[in-house]
């Protein structure tokens, strides 16, 4: 079933694909595509023109995906859903302005064997340096980020990087003797979609730095609920930020780090604006949380996500919470006005590697007691081994009539789609949150 | 996703590598046939021939985007299967078929004028037909009557470049070492492969590795360098047009002014279609 906000997500990606396309289009409005691909020669040429046309717009729809506007969240149902075609984007943009030179180098091949090597090293013109820089820095920044285990914070400043092979190659193909150079329509479509990706990545990264698109709240009291997890709630400073149970935000907190955000799943709502994170303490930055103290400040930018959308409804529901995965469940079980009913009874696995994980189970439990058709399921999998499919059929009866929530660890989550998918349950019926590269 | 780009990164590098390899690579045997090629072609040249028309007047008949022909720095070339392929776009070549486009080529039609890249000109390279001065139909020389042979007459027509299309005085000439040495100027440069004559003057300045390393082997014997270079079957095939005949051998001054037309050699190959009609 598709509803109107998923309705709108697929129309928005189709109109992302047309515009990534459309340069074919006016390029062969005005060469006859009967000569493209007979003899070696134009077959390669238009190979090269198309992977260069083709995997430049992709690019610049890639960082534009990328600026993480609220408004993208809306057109797209989700910032992880955006992020995912933000990722697909890039790879198949990778991909082609790989092969770009590749096929323009084979053009040469029947012509001597020193021409193909040739395209490579014209180091003399300025249009050929930049495409050869572009190429270069974003293969440097692409292997970096996927292979080279960074902190972080330095993995994704790395990463924004990425807006200047984008620039390098609009130069390139701009100034390069081309189609673009000569079809007036097709240096405008790059010089405004090159320029609109760039100024508004840029913008992005402005207004976070000088705090304009996030909001200021301060630490209100930093508590440890389990071993390994710490606690902040955050009170506005002027406006809150108007979250719906399950969706996260990005925050900042200038005394531990300025401008280094994270994203959080909001845990609590609570009266007054005020919101609460949970975090786990894992690595540098995570262990500093706890050195928080009552008054300092908070940049919240948000909120993303829509993992809470679906629930709710009238129907059996499992969730899963791998670890700190917990936090969106905290906040949609206390969502609920009333108690669910028989027909919409809830079934909440909470998995944990140890007891030290175990944060805020007491709220869960609180709720389990007064509501019948609530129930919690903690496992600890060092004592009970690993939590799969079969140890949740033990507990539930048919798969088929309800609707999968899954939040935690990237692989956990992977995981049980996969399973489910096994099972035969429908995409639709599995919503998931996974901790990945925001 | 990962793996996608790590295959990708691999086929990058790995396809510079093949380039680079292949640049490194000298097919000799390439060089062998076609120099054998060329013999063959001696064989038609021996019984002479000599000009009916020039390329340069046929040019204006081919003057559309199914048929078209340049004139750039007195050759003529056949680029109609190339129009498509170039990167400045299809109109920036068909608007000059069946005309001059040596400004146009070397200023790219810019009001700020730029060269094409070396790349482009060895492109052009392999759509050549012929000289403008050089014939398109021929008749057997023996039904002329042969002249004196003057070698001054020779070497005047040497250095007539003149795109106008020229009206030839049919005459024959016999080709010897001595006479080979004597064209041993930028200006008016021969060599020898074998026993191979090839006048190579008009192609100097389009020569990849620089005119330098063509001139100062003019009037001389270049099989030794031509086979060290490591030439591709390309560059034979570029040379083989050059050719004006063998030792020995008589031709007419036109051939000698101009290279023969490439329909008799099969190798140079793209787009003499024309020429092949026309040639028994």
């Amino acid at each position: 079933m598709i509803n109107k906000k998923s309705f709108i997500s697929y129309f928005s990606l189709l109109i992302v694909i047309l515009l990534i396309i459309v340069p074919i289009f006016i390029l062969y409005s005005n060469i006859p595509i009967s000569q493209a691909f007979y003899p070696w020669s134009a077959l390669f040429t238009t190979l090269g023109k198309l992977t260069a046309l083709i995997g430049l717009s992709a690019f610049a729809f890639s960082l534009l995906l990328a600026s993480r506007f609220v408004w993208l969240d809306k057109l797209f149902y989700g910032l992880p859903k955006v992020l995912n075609i933000h990722r697909y984007l890039g790879t198949i943009s990778f991909t082609l302005i790989i092969l770009h030179p590749i096929f323009l180098a084979f053009r040469l091949l029947p012509l001597s064997s020193q021409a193909p090597l040739s395209i490579f090293l014209y180091w003399t013109e300025i249009s050929f340096v930049f495409g050869y820089l572009s190429i270069i820095i974003f293969m440097f920044l692409i292997v970096m980020t996927f292979f080279w285990r960074l902190r972080y914070e330095r993995l994704k400043s790395l990463h924004s990087l990425l807006a200047v092979p984008l620039m390098l190659g609009g130069m390139h193909a701009i100034l390069i003797d081309s189609d673009i150079k000569r079809m007036e329509a097709l240096a405008w479509y790059y010089m405004i979609l090159i320029s609109t990706s760039v100024l508004l990545y840029l913008a992005r990264l402005f207004l976070i730095e000088y705090g304009i698109k996030t909001k200021s709240f301060l630490v209100e009291s930093v508590t440890n609920p389990s071993k390994n997890t710490v606690k902040i709630i955050l009170k506005p400073l002027k406006k809150t930020i108007a979250c719906q149970p399950g969706q996260f935000v990005f925050v900042s907190f200038p005394d531990i780090k300025k401008g280094e955000e994270h994203p959080f799943s909001v845990a609590h709502i609570l009266p007054d604006g005020r919101l609460a994170i949970i975090a786990k303490i894992l690595g540098d930055y995570t262990a500093r949380l706890s050195t928080l103290t009552a008054g300092s400040l908070a940049k919240l930018d948000g909120p993303y996500g829509n993992f809470g959308d679906r629930a709710n409804k009238n129907s059996h529901q499992v969730w899963i919470a791998g670890g700190i995965g917990i936090t969106p469940f905290i906040a949609m079980a206390k969502s609920y006005v009333s108690c669910p009913t028989e027909a919409s009874q809830v079934n909440i696995f909470y998995v944990v590697s140890s007891e030290d994980d175990l944060a805020e189970a007491d709220e869960l439990r609180k709720m389990e007691a007064s509501c019948p058709n609530f129930k919690l399921t903690t496992y600890v999998s060092k004592q009970e081994g690993r939590f799969d499919i079969a140890k949740l059929s033990s507990f539930v009866r048919d798969f088929r009539t309800c609707d999968f929530f899954i939040c935690g660890p990237a692989g956990m989550v992977e995981y049980f789609v996969t399973a489910l998918r096994k099972e035969n349950i429908s995409k639709n019926h599995i919503n998931i949150e996974a901790f990945k590269l925001l | 996703m990962n793996k996608i780009v790590i295959i990708f990164v691999f086929i990058f590098w790995t396809a510079l590598c093949f380039f680079y390899a292949n640049s490194l690579f000298k097919d000799d045997d390439a060089i062998t046939k076609n120099l054998n090629n060329t013999n063959q072609l001696e064989n038609t040249n021996d019984s002479g021939t000599i000009t009916k028309s020039t390329l340069a007047l046929e040019l204006s008949n081919h003057n559309n985007q199914n048929d078209c022909w340049l004139l750039i720095s007195n050759k003529i070339y056949n680029v109609t299967e190339y129009i498509y392929s170039h990167p400045g776009g299809a109109n920036e070549i068909t608007k000059y078929c069946g005309q001059d486009a040596t400004r146009a080529f070397a200023t790219m039609d810019k009001t700020r004028p730029k060269d094409h890249s070396n790349t482009a000109y060895s492109l052009l390279e392999k759509y050549y037909i012929g000289e403008a001065t050089s014939i398109s139909a021929s008749v057997n020389t023996n039904s002329n009557n042969p002249t004196n042979s003057n070698k001054n007459s020779v070497n005047n027509n040497q250095n007539t470049t003149s795109p106008e299309p020229t009206t030839p005085i049919p005459v024959t000439y016999t080709l010897t070492t001595a006479l080979v040495a004597q064209h041993n100027s930028s200006a008016d440069c021969w060599a020898t492969v074998g026993s191979n004559v090839y006048n190579v003057t008009s192609y100097i300045s389009s020569h990849p590795g620089g005119s330098s390393n063509i001139t100062k082997y003019c009037g001389a014997d270049i099989a030794a360098a031509f086979t060290a270079q490591g030439h591709s079957a390309n560059a034979s095939n570029i040379l083989a047009s050059y050719k004006i005949g063998t030792i020995g051998s008589t031709v007419s001054p036109d051939t000698l002014n101009s290279t023969p037309p490439p329909s008799t050699n099969n190798n140079i190959g793209r787009g003499d279609d024309d020429e092949e009609e026309d040639d028994d």
